[in-house]
């Protein structure tokens, strides 16, 4: 190999590179989801989701780039989450086991809306009241499961279920609101 | 089957998501019904991936928030009320509020994390601990104002003394300044930077291991390649907008220029502080670390080439210069995994411009969190709000520092420590 084709394979190679790391900037958070999905403890999908990075990075000479990133990095990610419960020695992900093409395929079809709510999101979390927002600090921040922020203020894990879960509808509903809200400016 | 599928309300099959997802353990039944919720409807499927998506967004948004704030957090603990249940009317979110008063909140709610809070618990525990030092040795170590830089534009004399004195007996644990004489470097037998053992931390000399050798230059004014190396100006230094002036003494690394240079040097992990080090080495999950360079490139260019420090291991590792994954040259940084870059964040200064680069690492459990500051003020502790890139870096496990370069490339001043002033290159550290 003569010193121009030695170059010409060292700059597709640094074209390759930066090719991946634009793709998966755009489709990390998506693919967190994912793995979330799958492994709800955070600590170990955030683990996932790097082996997921290194295996997309690996195998990324395998990637026919005529074609969208997001559904050949989910693929690789199931993969993953499979070997990873392998792993574990834990056979079954429950509700993921089977529905897991289904969120693959959801992830694919709302991957650009949710990039456009994030921005959203930010509005809604400011609006809600501080004891709302220091709750889900104690869930996300602190990381703190419901019966563990039931102990700490003293009430039942129950209510604390059904707090973050109407906190989380609550900025759900918020995010459609305001995108509808948004949506319909200027007709 | 087809009780199971209209079973299931939208309301009840979002909550045993979030049940899940809050770590409870769901029955049998509850998940099969889940599962065909979520199969028989491309709808379901998109709400329930929502749910999920909000979950995982939350994760990310509090976690960024709350990093290197637990101080704050346990001040925020003790100052506040305890915390009651909202109820559910206060959950409801008007979206027709103002855009504007809800940021002033968030503003003032997040006046508690400015850079005044993090460097007067900073200087709290560093100087304390200098004074423990100080009355230990009896003194030995006086306070002299000179060995720091001047002007330090702080209001306050105490704080700008306890900063001084901070900075004056803080010391990075692992030192590269490149401060080798000419003769040395004439009387030695190897090429390149091979066999030179400066600095503090090390457990052996640097190994020159690419195609091309890399050089210690004294001189930028007469060592340069022509007229269009932005080198040529002087020797790698930084002043900040207080007139906080750095300067370099000695010489300063060089890559070389054409092929690639590779210049790798591993670390003492016993003189890595314990705090930092667990089972796989050093990159202890919970810890913070601080660490500094200077560097400078020929010129601007980008399109593949690359001349960066690389702080880790083979396997994964953190990279911060200029890039090949970062198209347009500037200095960027990236997480490296299996020798690919991953999460790369460009700033907007140009590699041909010589920079400060100071960058603050929290070890996390999976991923490290890192904020860099480029040519950041040197009078305080950079604050979290004002990060010039913020990436998430494979995990870490730092067991060498590489340089590697297939552009001619400076780095001087390499400081690694467990605080800020640790690394903000002061005069007369040698």
């Amino acid at each position: 190999m003569d010193a121009t084709q030695t170059r010409a394979l060292q700059t597709e190679s640094a074209r390759s590179r930066a090719e991946l790391a634009r793709n998966w900037v755009k489709v990390q958070p998506s693919l967190m989801a994912f793995v979330v999905a799958s492994t709800p403890q955070f600590s170990d999908a955030e683990d996932l989701l790097q082996e997921v990075a290194a295996e997309i990075a690996i195998r990324y000479d395998e990637y026919d780039n005529k074609r969208p990133f997001l559904p050949w990095a989910l693929w690789i990610a199931k993969i993953k989450i499979a070997d990873f419960y392998r792993g574990k020695r834990r056979d079954r992900v429950l509700f993921m086991g089977e529905a897991m093409d289904a969120l693959a395929d959801a992830c694919s079809r709302v991957q650009q809306l949710m990039t456009e709510e994030r921005d959203l999101l930010e509005y809604c979390l400011d609006q809600l009241t501080e004891r709302s927002r220091r709750l889900l600090g104690l869930r996300y921040a602190d990381d703190l499961k419901p019966k563990q922020i039931a102990d700490e203020l003293g009430t039942s894990m129950g209510s604390v279920r059904v707090t973050l879960s109407r906190i989380r509808t609550t900025l759900m509903d918020c995010v459609q609101k305001r995108a509808a809200g948004e949506a319909n400016v200027g007709n | 089957m087809s009780e199971t599928k209209t079973e299931l309300k939208e309301s009840t099959a979002l909550e045993n998501i979030d049940a899940y997802l809050d770590g409870e353990e769901l029955s049998e039944e509850d998940a099969r019904k889940l599962e065909q919720w979520i199969k028989t409807d491309s709808e379901n499927a998109d709400q329930a991936f929502r749910r999920v998506f909000l979950h995982s967004y939350l994760r990310e948004r509090f976690q960024v928030r709350s990093i290197g704030q637990a101080q704050a957090r346990e001040r925020e603990k003790q100052l506040k009320e305890p915390l009651v249940l909202p109820a559910e009317t206060e959950i409801e979110i008007n979206t027709t509020a103002p855009n504007s008063e809800p940021k002033t909140k968030v503003k003032a709610g997040q006046r508690i994390l400015t850079w005044r809070w993090f460097l007067l618990i900073g200087i709290g525990i560093v100087s304390t601990i200098n004074l423990s030092v100080l009355f230990i040795k009896d003194f030995q170590l006086p306070y002299d104002e000179d060995k720091a830089f001047e002007p330090i534009n702080f209001e306050s004399d105490y704080v700008k003394k306890t900063f001084l004195m901070a900075r004056i007996a803080a010391q990075p644990f692992l030192y590269e300044g490149f401060n080798y004489s000419e003769n040395l470097l004439g009387e030695k037998a190897s090429e390149g930077i091979n066999d030179l053992t400066g600095g503090v931390g090390w457990a052996g000399p640097w190994s020159d291991e690419g195609k091309n050798r890399s050089k210690i230059v004294h001189d930028t004014k007469k060592v340069n390649l022509g007229k269009n190396d932005m080198r040529l100006f002087g020797q790698l230094g930084f002043s900040d907008q207080y007139g906080n002036i750095l300067l370099t003494k000695g010489g300063q690394y060089r890559s070389g220029a054409g092929s690639e240079t590779v210049a790798v040097r591993h670390l003492d992990l016993q003189q890595v502080p314990k705090a930092l080090l667990d089972s796989k080495g050093f990159g202890a999950d919970g810890e913070i670390l601080w660490l500094s360079f200077m560097a400078q490139s020929y010129d601007n260019a980008g399109g593949g080439r690359y001349a960066y420090v690389d702080f880790g291991n083979e396997e994964s590792s953190l990279r911060i210069g200029k890039l090949a994954s970062a198209d347009r040259g500037n200095w960027a940084a990236a997480g490296q995994v299996h020798g690919t870059e991953i999460n790369t964040a460009s700033s907007e200064v140009l590699s041909g411009q010589a920079v400060l680069i100071v960058v603050r690492i929290l070890f996390r459990p999976g991923a490290e969190e890192v904020d860099l500051w480029l040519n950041p003020p040197l009078n305080q502790i950079p604050d979290l709000k004002d990060v010039d890139l913020r990436l998430m870096a494979p995990d870490l496990r730092i067991d060498r520092v590489k340089i590697v370069s297939n552009y001619s490339t400076d780095f001087d001043e390499l400081r690694v420590g467990v605080s800020f002033v640790d690394v903000i290159p002061a005069e007369d550290y040698d």
